[in-house]
């Protein structure tokens, strides 16, 4: 492994290379032995080598995910792999087939030695469409991969690794070249001491999919928090974002994950892998992240910002209590290529959302209000999706195309699901009792390894929060009857009221763009046609303005529409620098952040009878 | 999983920033292809009639319909209500939006591209004359019209416009937004007590294309119980 500045350090919390005692599995005549060559690519792919164990039967099949956990999507991971040959122990190929772009079936399997295929990347081949339209086949980015020779590699470890049929409890042994400049962020364990080359050793094949590694130049931030130790890996196409620059709020946000948490977690290293997309044609545009048990692998776009990666992180870090503690049988045998899906995204999804907003209003990171509206804006945006669609169906059938246009409804009203559960068990104990300990009695009674029957979660929940819990799961989630919040709110104090909400882009206010581009289509301009926008009257952006830089990142003309994540989700107040070409003339503008503001639906405290459930309820 | 809101930003800017039908209808309607029938007046909505609308917009797979009513009789402000959103009481956001969209004042007058007139279709009763706006007559706000054609499907029998349609040549710049499809029809109905057209339906098939992603919404307007 690469020997980074940050290798003493790393060496202080563990996480070094040789640290760990060599149990090594490797040796085992049953391993799947595996070697990645990131040294050697060849017209943008990856030489892939595999060496079984003895093969026992005639043929056999050798097989790359159809979908892995975690993405609801068909993914097809074997569409990007090549020129791939089986070989006897005297090097003749063997006869092979390739009956679906997934499959290999290998023939005359007792004599197979090897195997040897070349793995393209993904992420130049994404298309225009969003990951979760109907007809996509696109692969979101954070499951992806990317090969970018001698200086970046992202290995989520479906697109270059599979498995023989019926074999996907045997160990595997990876060992993977990489150049010597490129540090590799995993949560996994280093067990070679050579720069150049990092060798992983995992118990099974769901092992070797749950963990992505990250390869690029160090520049990484670790610390430890309690006992869980967390790395870091940042890598941006443009160098303009560092590891050292994110570290400060994550350490803060994952310190209050931890204590909303307490001892339901007991995660002991984390790793973060970060890619920062520059947004072009060929770069990745699946922005977000996808959840593994020990790491979560995330691609943001520049510029980014430390708020960026903590809005992705609250999510994925909960991911360790679900699905991570408690899950049912398809998940924990998750079939690759035949997938069943749970019946309970509201459960993995939802929960998981919620929770991410409700610990920083309890660990005070935000105010009431500002959580209010956080779950307001979910009410809304459900509003866009079937309100009166079954969550379990719509789980189950997730994979289905006309289902999955649906899926993005889990983090909205999947996440109001949750809150009303809360509400719900907050009501019927009192205030004693939440959403929280639930799931803490719910990972004591299954567990990482203890999956539950999906029929059999609903009727858990009411036997462990009570009859109410379950009759509000088995109406609202189940059979897909409307939820009215305002009554689930009033529980809790909530009246509505209609209430100022920042606008996300500051180009767009009341529907109106305030942004054009010159005839000949190469600049963008300011368009000033009233003075209702408060970010351009508080800077003095004047109509035709040109827009040159946004806190020195600079417009791209080839690409006019970057600039809206140049003026999207900015802090009030924060201190910003404009420059602008005024009628020939560059200046720039100084100031500080006005966001324009809309009414729109909210609720605030009203009832002063329920003061103690409210604050039971955000603060317990 | 988590993914951050490319679509809903999309959405966002898409359908409210982008969606100009009302520029296409009525641009058409400041022609005169035959000077009694598609005198431009008698295409404007009837300002004068209360009626229904019902509007399907559906985004990659999801629809929401919205059912709102127009009421002539009352102050301009006030004439617009939304009675409900996919059967639910509708939202503050959803009130203005539709408020907003409907409220929007037309395009002022463009004119035909003289040279740019094709008869497309003669035969079995129907004429169907397209034709493109000269790019001078148009303001920078619907500019991109320079790059649609547009279509009037005639009944040569009653000598009535049953259709109007526009349909983008190239992939257009709205604003700064890549438009790659913007398709629009409307049909219309020959009111014989007012002498004038009603619409009937609008359909707008527009994909827009915004940081990388392509996102493809078709909204549908349907008009129905016009009363004076
Ligand atoms: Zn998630």
């Amino acid at each position: 492994m690469k020997t980074s500045p940050l290798i003493p350090l790393l060496f202080l919390l563990g996480l070094g290379a040789c640290s760990v005692s060599k149990t090594s599995s490797g040796g085992s005549k049953n391993t799947i032995q595996v070697s990645i060559d990131l040294q050697n690519v060849d017209a943008d792919r990856v030489r892939v080598k595999v060496v079984p164990p003895r093969q026992k039967s005639g043929t056999v099949a050798y097989r790359f995910p159809k979908i892995i956990p975690g993405t609801y999507a068909i993914a097809d991971y074997g569409r990007y792999v090549d020129d791939i040959k089986a070989f006897n122990k005297d090097g003749s190929e063997l006869k092979t087939s390739r009956p679906d772009s997934n499959t290999v079936v290998i023939e005359n399997a007792r004599q197979l030695a090897y195997l040897s295929y070349l793995v393209n990347d993904t992420f130049d081949n994404e298309e225009d469409s969003d990951p979760f339209s109907e007809k996509s086949k696109t692969i979101f980015s954070p499951a992806g991969t990317n090969i970018d020779a001698g200086k970046y590699f992202l290995l989520n470890m479906a697109g270059f690794v599979g498995y023989f049929t019926d074999q996907l409890e045997k160990p595997y042994r990876i060992t993977i070249a990489h150049p010597e400049a490129l540090y590799g962020t995993t949560a996994m364990v280093d067990r070679d001491d050579a720069a150049r080359t990092d060798v992983f050793n995992l118990s099974r094949y769901p092992e070797v999919v749950d963990h992505p590694v990250m390869y690029a130049p160090a520049d990484t931030a670790a610390f430890r928090v309690n006992d869980m130790q967390v790395l870091l890996g940042v890598y941006s196409r443009r160098g303009k974002t560092h590891a050292s620059d994110l570290r400060p709020d994550l350490e803060k946000m994952i310190r209050a994950q931890k204590r909303f948490l307490g001892p339901i977690n007991d995660t002991q290293k984390y790793a973060v892998l970060a890619y920062i997309s520059s947004g072009a044609d060929d770069d990745a545009k699946g922005i977000g992240a996808l959840e593994h048990n020990t790491s979560t692998s995330a691609v943001f776009r520049e510029p980014m910002k430390s708020k960026d990666l903590i809005h992705v992180i609250s999510h994925e870090f909960f991911h360790t209590i679900a699905p991570l503690k408690v899950h049912s049988k398809e998940i924990q045998y998750f079939d690759f290529n035949n997938p069943k899906m749970s019946q309970h995204l509201w459960f993995y999804e939802g929960v998981t959302e919620y929770f991410s907003n409700l610990f920083q209003v309890n660990q005070g990171l935000i105010d009431d209000h500002a959580f209010y509206d956080l779950m307001a804006q979910k009410m809304e945006a459900s509003r866009n999706y079937n309100d009166k669609l079954s969550f379990t169906e719509m789980s189950r059938n997730i994979l289905d195309s006309k289902m999955k246009a649906q899926y993005p409804n889990v983090y909205q009203k999947g996440a109001l699901i949750a809150m009303c559960l809360d509400i719900v068990i907050r009501e019927q104990t009192q205030g004693q009792r939440g959403l929280l300990w639930l799931m803490g009695e719910l990972s004591k009674k299954y567990g990482a390894d203890k999956p539950f029957d999906d029929a059999e979660l609903i009727p858990t929940i009411t036997q462990i929060a009570g009859d109410e819990a379950g009759k509000f799961l088995v109406s609202h989630v189940q059979n897909g009857e409307r939820i009215v919040y305002a009554d689930f709110l009033a529980k809790v104090g909530l009246k509505k009221q209609v209430v100022p909400f920042p606008e996300p882009i500051v180009f767009v206010t009341q529907d109106v763009a305030y942004i054009k581009t010159d005839s000949s289509n190469t600049q963008v301009m300011a368009s000033v046609p009233d003075d209702a926008n408060q970010f351009y009257q508080n800077l003095g952006i004047k109509d035709n303005d040109i827009f040159l830089e946004f806190n020195g990142i600079p417009v791209n003309p080839k690409d006019a529409n970057s600039i809206i994540y140049l003026g999207y989700d900015l802090d009030e107040g924060s201190p910003i620098t404009v420059k602008v070409n005024r009628a020939g003339q560059d200046m720039e503008l100084k100031g500080t952040v006005k966001l324009n503001y809309d009414d729109a639906d909210s609720f605030r405290f009203g009832d002063t009878g329920k003061k103690d459930l409210n604050e039971a309820w955000l603060k317990k | 999983m988590k993914r951050i809101l490319t679509l809903a930003l999309a959405l966002f800017i898409g359908q409210h920033a982008v969606a100009q039908k009302e520029a296409v209808v009525s641009a058409l309607a400041k022609y005169k292809l035959d000077e009694g029938i598609l005198d431009e007046k008698l295409r404007t909505k009837p300002t004068d009639y209360s009626y229904d609308i019902k509007e399907t917009v559906a985004t990659e797979g999801v629809e929401k319909i919205i059912l709102g009513h127009y009421d002539a009789s009352k102050p301009e402000e006030d004439r617009w209500t939304v009675i409900s959103s996919d059967d639910q009481d509708p939202t503050t956001t959803e009130i203005k939006r539709f408020k907003k969209e409907h409220g929007k004042a037309p395009y002022p007058p463009a004119k035909i591209d003289e040279s740019s007139y094709k008869v497309e279709k003669d035969d079995a009763g129907i004429l169907v004359v397209s034709f493109k706006l000269d790019p001078a007559s148009l303001v920078p706000d619907n500019a991109f019209i320079k790059d649609c054609r547009s279509y009037l499907t005639i009944d040569t029998n009653t000598g009535k416009i049953t259709k109007a349609e526009s349909v983008n040549e190239k992939p257009l710049k709205v604003k700064t937004f890549n438009v790659p499809v913007l398709n629009t029809y409307s049909e219309l109905t020959w009111n014989e007590a007012e002498k004038k057209y009603f619409p009937k339906k609008d359909n707008i098939s527009m994909t827009i294309k915004l940081l990388g992603q392509e996102v493809a919404t078709t909204t549908i307007m349907e008009y129905s119980n016009f009363k004076k």
